[in-house]
């Protein structure tokens, strides 16, 4: 009877140990770890950044009979494709990508950009990121059309912190659109149109 | 004292000095804990220091019995070393505190957001997190990241908060038991010089209802513990545990209402000025369960699992009469 006592509480404290290393591994976190809070403000700022970055870049992708490889200078890094047979044709592709450097507030902003661009006037689409810091957004480049030196018409999706800002290019003017808010860009000198 | 005491003592405390030693490896750089803070405000200090602050909280009311049977006339002493472990998780080798401030004091005038609030996130590894990894201190206007500075490196990546102590019990006498640990102070290498004693005394309720089939008893204890100049920790703990002795073993378990808490004392040095931190932090365990197991085979083994907010891990070496 004693054995069988034993053997009994033997084997539930076996299960109970079991149990205790199942659950062993559950502990819980005593670290903080806080929420940056992102308004659609915020993200809206981020916009004009990626406005003011494509308006820099859409302008140097120029013409060229055949297809060649183009590299651009500072503050530009990269190369991509271009060609004007039969119509324009620019492109970027796994090896050959265009980054732009930006210093603001002793920060360096790094805009990458995966685009294609065809036709006459130029008709640019694509995607591309902006890093400013631990900031991170990605941006997709819908139907943008470039002439002479700005983007004339189009728009641009921007994904930051899963808040979706619009920015909406009219001749030379860049419109921002997030939730209620909305604000514009001069593109030719980055000021604020009231 | 009984010379088989004395020279228990000396082994025991020397066991613990040697377990804390080998249990805490030296950190990837040459500064040590209180260099590390003097680098970092309060902000960044309360993020970073988190799973210290309650992983030593939780260590220190861990292993503070091995059975709940405390004789009524039956004079007994209990020498030897205990040891702990908190484990720590993924998400605690990482922090991140986020404080609204005024920009006026990261930009210079005329510069945006001057004048107006902003976002000051301190992120990084904590003191037990990834040692190749720096934390940094950015400000962000609008989510545009407007200043930023480097904060520091983890102390140590480790994936347990451990402590080790010898510990004397006497009782026996109308099933009252006093328990003591001390560790005399003792360099922990880069976490600095440490200092630790405790104190608890416990009650064999079975005394009472001696027909009862297992033995149980209520207890409490309270201790200190201070690591190098900056951190000072305390605790406490009301329990009551049950056990069932089978020859050789004694099964037991309990339930704990416990307390702990860390004051914070450092000089940040700033670039322009030095500032006195100084704050305290209430350890987020209040109570937790225990089970564990103690073998007689003349020297007791004992080990025991605790669950709280942190699984706690003890194993004990006694020495009795």
């Amino acid at each position: 009877m004693k054995a069988k006592n034993l053997f009994k509480y033997a084997a539930l404290f076996g299960i109970a140990l079991i149990a205790a290393a199942a659950l062993s591994g559950c502990s819980e976190s005593v670290t903080p770890d806080d929420e940056i809070t992102v308004t659609d403000e915020d993200v809206a700022h981020q916009s004009g950044y990626v406005a003011f970055a494509i308006a820099e870049v859409l302008p140097q992708m120029g013409r060229s009979a055949v297809a060649e490889l183009v590299s651009l200078g500072t503050p530009f890094q990269g190369e991509f494709w271009h060609e004007t047979v039969p119509n324009e044709h620019v492109w970027t592709d796994a090896d050959h990508k265009l980054s732009l450097y930006i210093e603001e507030f002793d920060n360096t902003v790094v805009f990458e950009f995966d685009l294609e661009g065809l036709g006459d006037p130029l008709t640019v689409n694509g995607e591309g990121s902006m890093r400013m810091g631990s900031l991170y957004l990605a941006f997709e480049v819908i139907d943008v059309v470039v002439v002479g030196d700005m983007p004339v018409s189009g728009t641009i999706e921007i994904d930051s912190s899963n808040r979706i800002a619009t920015i909406t290019f009219d001749d030379g003017t860049a419109t921002v659109t997030i939730g209620g808010l909305t604000f514009t860009i001069d593109l030719s000198d980055g000021s604020l149109i009231e | 004292m009984n010379p088989f005491f004395r020279s228990s003592a000396r082994v025991a405390i020397a066991a613990a000095l040697l377990a804390l030693a080998w249990a805490m490896p030296a950190a990837a750089g040459d500064e040590n804990l209180d260099e590390l803070l003097e680098q970092v405000g309060q902000g960044y200090a309360e993020g970073y220091l988190a799973p210290l602050i309650h992983g030593f909280g939780i260590n220190q009311n861990t292993g503070l019995y091995h059975t709940a049977k405390i004789p009524k006339t039956r004079l007994f002493f209990t020498f030897g070393l205990k040891a702990m472990a908190s484990k720590i998780g993924e998400d605690d080798k990482t922090f991140r505190v986020v404080e609204t401030v005024d920009l006026s004091d990261f930009v210079d005038p005329g510069d945006p957001g001057y004048g107006e609030t902003g976002q000051l996130v301190f992120e990084g590894p904590t003191v037990f997190g990834d040692e190749s990894e720096t934390g940094t201190a950015t400000v962000y206007y609008h989510g545009i990241p407007v200043f930023t500075q480097e904060g520091v490196t983890s102390l140590v990546d480790m994936d347990y908060v451990l402590l080790a102590t010898p510990e004397l019990t006497v009782g026996g006498i109308a099933g009252l038991q006093a328990t003591l640990r001390w560790l005399p102070s003792m360099s922990m290498g880069d976490m600095g010089d440490l200092s630790y004693m405790g104190f608890g005394a416990a009650y064999g309720v079975s005394n009472l209802m001696p027909t009862l089939p297992f033995d149980t008893s209520v207890g409490m204890f309270f201790q200190n513990l201070d690591i190098g100049e900056s951190l000072k920790t305390s605790a406490s703990s009301f329990y009551v545990a049950v056990s069932k002795s089978f020859t050789v073993a004694t099964l037991y378990a309990g339930a704990a209402k416990e307390s702990s808490s860390m004051e914070v004392n450092y000089t940040f040095i700033g670039d322009d000025q030095n500032t006195d931190i100084n704050f305290k932090v209430d350890g987020l365990q209040g109570g937790r369960g225990t089970i564990g197991a103690t073998l007689d085979l003349g020297v007791m083994l004992n080990a025991e699992i605790g669950f709280g907010k942190l699984t706690t891990y003890s194993a004990g070496l006694l020495f009795g009469i």
